[in-house]
């Protein structure tokens, strides 16, 4: 909340063209211990691989929702100038996904409005969507934001990441996210592989043109994710 | 459009993909058309399409495309480039064909390029990074070099095409490095790429940027929109606050900064309007008329060619280097001002709270400059607009280490907003 000043003129200030990226993450009860420790460290690397890129420091942005007992927001979208250390997870309560993903998108909207006012470019924003199980929050919440999210993906202005952990995970809810790509389950916890790929990713999309067609490492997923 | 483009387009056979049976690492052993062999080295960069090497000839890499995008058009362009003889330093241009062990057409050799890419240029904090000590002048002095060097290549018939700040690399204002010349347009072979902020009104929308052959005037709009951005340092000119999309802008030719008295009303918040102010006169003219709907060199065929703005740029560098302009302001010596320039016939007192020289008219009205008044207004807006809990939502915030405006430092610009009025 104290960041919006800033955040707002740092739009002033750094027009370069923006990648905001949302993490939504699962830090329900059941990713306790090991699981919670992984995302912990592979968000960290995510941060550190992102602030030593010299265009990524300053056009990504990065922002991150977690669902575990409430919906929480860590990080408005903000490039890691402003913003430069990993919040810390604590996993603990179930699992409201549909209001996560309904804040993530509340942020984005209001970013790509700040956006707009200021006349700086962006690209395609991604959502990585990340659960180890069943979304048990509000019905109502989850269809409203599944119908959100869709909506902007086939309108071309979203692109999401949608993620199973472990064998509990829903696949099934992932997939009514995402309806042009298929949900990928991640090897074991190899969120460090997961992270370490999404930043040579948004690299990547930092180097580039808004609007240019980016080509994905997918060489790069079979790292990470169980194919 | 369609007409224009029927016009322009060719009938170019398809491009066609040429055999190659293994993927280049370092140690391989290359060879050019007349038996040469070049040793690969460690790999120093890859993009989309290939990787470069460096070579057992340290003044020259390898540029090696990936199996699958080896192509006709790409070699059959090669030649082309290799066979127009053409030299200039610091044009990366490819120099010798390179086959495989197996004789296979993989890339070709070229010399070396160092430096940052301009576009590291366009960040403030990598900008005094990389060159602490630059001044104005170095920035006109580097659009100078830059201009020699596309004129150059306009004058051998060949067009870039993909003027972009990632393919200009900069050592100093007077020694840069044109790289990935292989997707130059030369003798009726397109080149496949752009990027859209520097491609002209006349072409935005187009299938494939390999879909017609590119001219001379259509270049000439991404020569100027390259300059702008090295004198309105890190802008593009068709970013607009509150406005449609740069696409969009550079369609409608909508460009948002002032000459004279005439504006949008669309110039970006932030130091840009000062940047823009401290240019010359006839630069300011000269980029409003080219970026402006209706304006003189606004039109393929009326742009300002290479040759006009290398005259421009040279006037402007002798008029700092000579001091003359700085007398006016020694601020518009400076890489990024902090105020607008000051005007003749004007009386100018320092504003209270960021003690920059402004118009005193203005100060007597508001107490303080219209950007501090601006400034203040939005901190004192997002401060009152935030809620403590997004409503909905059981969760907290957490702790922010970011600082902001404290409310006592805002009771006393007031205090001064009244004194004045």
């Amino acid at each position: 909340m104290h960041n919006n000043v800033l955040n707002l003129e740092d739009l002033e200030n750094n027009p370069s063209s923006r990648v905001p990226v949302c993490l939504v993450l699962d830090t329900s009860g059941s990713m306790e211990n090991e699981p919670i420790d992984e995302l912990n460290e592979g968000v960290r690397l995510f941060y550190e691989a992102v602030r030593s890129d010299e265009t990524a420091l300053y056009s990504a942005e990065i922002s991150i929702v977690t669902f575990g007992g409430s919906a929480m927001r860590h990080a408005d979208f903000s490039t890691l100038e402003h913003q430069p250390e990993a919040p810390h997870f604590y996993a603990n309560g179930g699992t409201p996904m549909g209001e996560a993903m309904n804040m993530a998108l509340d942020l984005l909207e209001k970013r790509k409005n700040d956006y707009k006012a200021s006349g700086v470019d962006y690209y395609q924003p991604w959502i990585v969507l990340m659960t180890d199980g069943k979304p048990n929050g509000d019905s109502s919440e989850l269809s409203r934001s599944i119908q959100r999210t869709c909506e902007m993906i086939n309108d071309r202005k979203l692109t999401i990441f949608p993620i199973g952990i472990g064998e509990g995970a829903d696949m099934d809810t992932l997939a009514r996210f995402s309806p042009k790509r298929k949900p990928l389950k991640l090897q074991g916890l190899n969120f460090r592989e997961f992270f370490a790929w999404l930043s040579k990713s948004v690299s990547k999309v930092s180097q580039s043109t808004p609007g240019d067609k980016i080509q994905l490492d997918v060489e790069g997923i079979k790292d990470w994710a169980e194919l | 459009m369609k007409t224009m483009l029927n016009k322009r387009t060719q009938t170019i056979a398809p491009d066609q993909k040429l055999p190659v049976s293994q993927v280049a690492r370092p140690g391989h052993i290359m060879h050019t058309e007349n038996g040469q062999s070049i040793v690969l080295g460690a790999q120093i960069a890859g993009g989309g399409e290939g990787h470069v090497f460096k070579t057992n000839s340290p003044s020259y890499v390898a540029k090696v495309y990936m199996p699958e995008k080896t192509t006709t058009h790409k070699l059959a362009k090669i030649k082309k480039l290799i066979q127009k003889g053409i030299d200039f330093p610091g044009i990366c241009l490819p120099k010798a064909l390179l086959y495989n062990s197996k004789d296979e057409f993989v890339g070709y050799l070229m010399k070396k390029a160092e430096g940052e890419k301009v576009r590291s240029l366009y960040t403030k904090p990598l900008f005094l990074k990389k060159f602490p000590n630059w001044k104005k002048r170095d920035l006109v002095e580097l659009c100078v070099t830059i201009l020699k060097k596309i004129g150059y290549l306009h004058k051998n018939g060949i067009i870039l095409g993909d003027i972009n700040p990632d393919n200009i690399l900069v050592k100093t204002p007077k020694d840069i490095f044109f790289v990935d010349c292989d997707s130059y347009q030369v003798d009726g072979i397109p080149c496949p790429v752009g990027v859209i902020p520097f491609t002209p009104p006349e072409l935005q929308g187009l299938d494939h940027y390999n879909s017609c052959l590119r001219t001379v005037g259509n270049e000439n709009f991404a020569v100027a929109v390259l300059l702008f951005s090295l004198m309105v340092t890190g802008q593009m000119p068709y970013n607009q606050k509150n406005g449609a999309t740069a696409q969009q802008n550079i369609i409608n030719m909508d460009f948002s900064y002032p000459l004279g008295e005439a504006s949008n009303k669309k110039t970006p918040n932030g130091p840009w309007r000062f940047l823009w102010s401290h240019l010359p006169r006839f630069l300011k003219d000269a980029f409003y008329n080219t970026f402006n709907k209706g304006g003189k060199y606004s039109t393929e065929s009326s742009r300002l060619s290479t040759y006009d703005w290398f005259k421009k740029f040279n006037d402007y560098l002798t008029l700092l280097d000579s001091g003359k302009f700085g007398k006016q302001d020694e601020m518009s010596e400076l890489v990024y001002p902090t105020r607008f320039k000051k005007q003749k016939g004007i009386t100018y007192v320092k504003c209270p709270q960021c003690r920059e020289d402004t118009d005193e008219s203005v100060i007597g009205k508001f107490g303080i400059c219209l950007e501090c008044l601006r400034k203040n207004r939005l901190r004192h807006c997002q401060k009152a607009s935030t809620p403590r809990h997004t409503s909905g939502y059981s969760g907290t915030f957490s702790r922010s280490t970011s600082t902001h405006v404290s409310r006592s430092s805002f009771n006393t610009i007031r205090e001064i907003i009244n004194w004045f009025i």
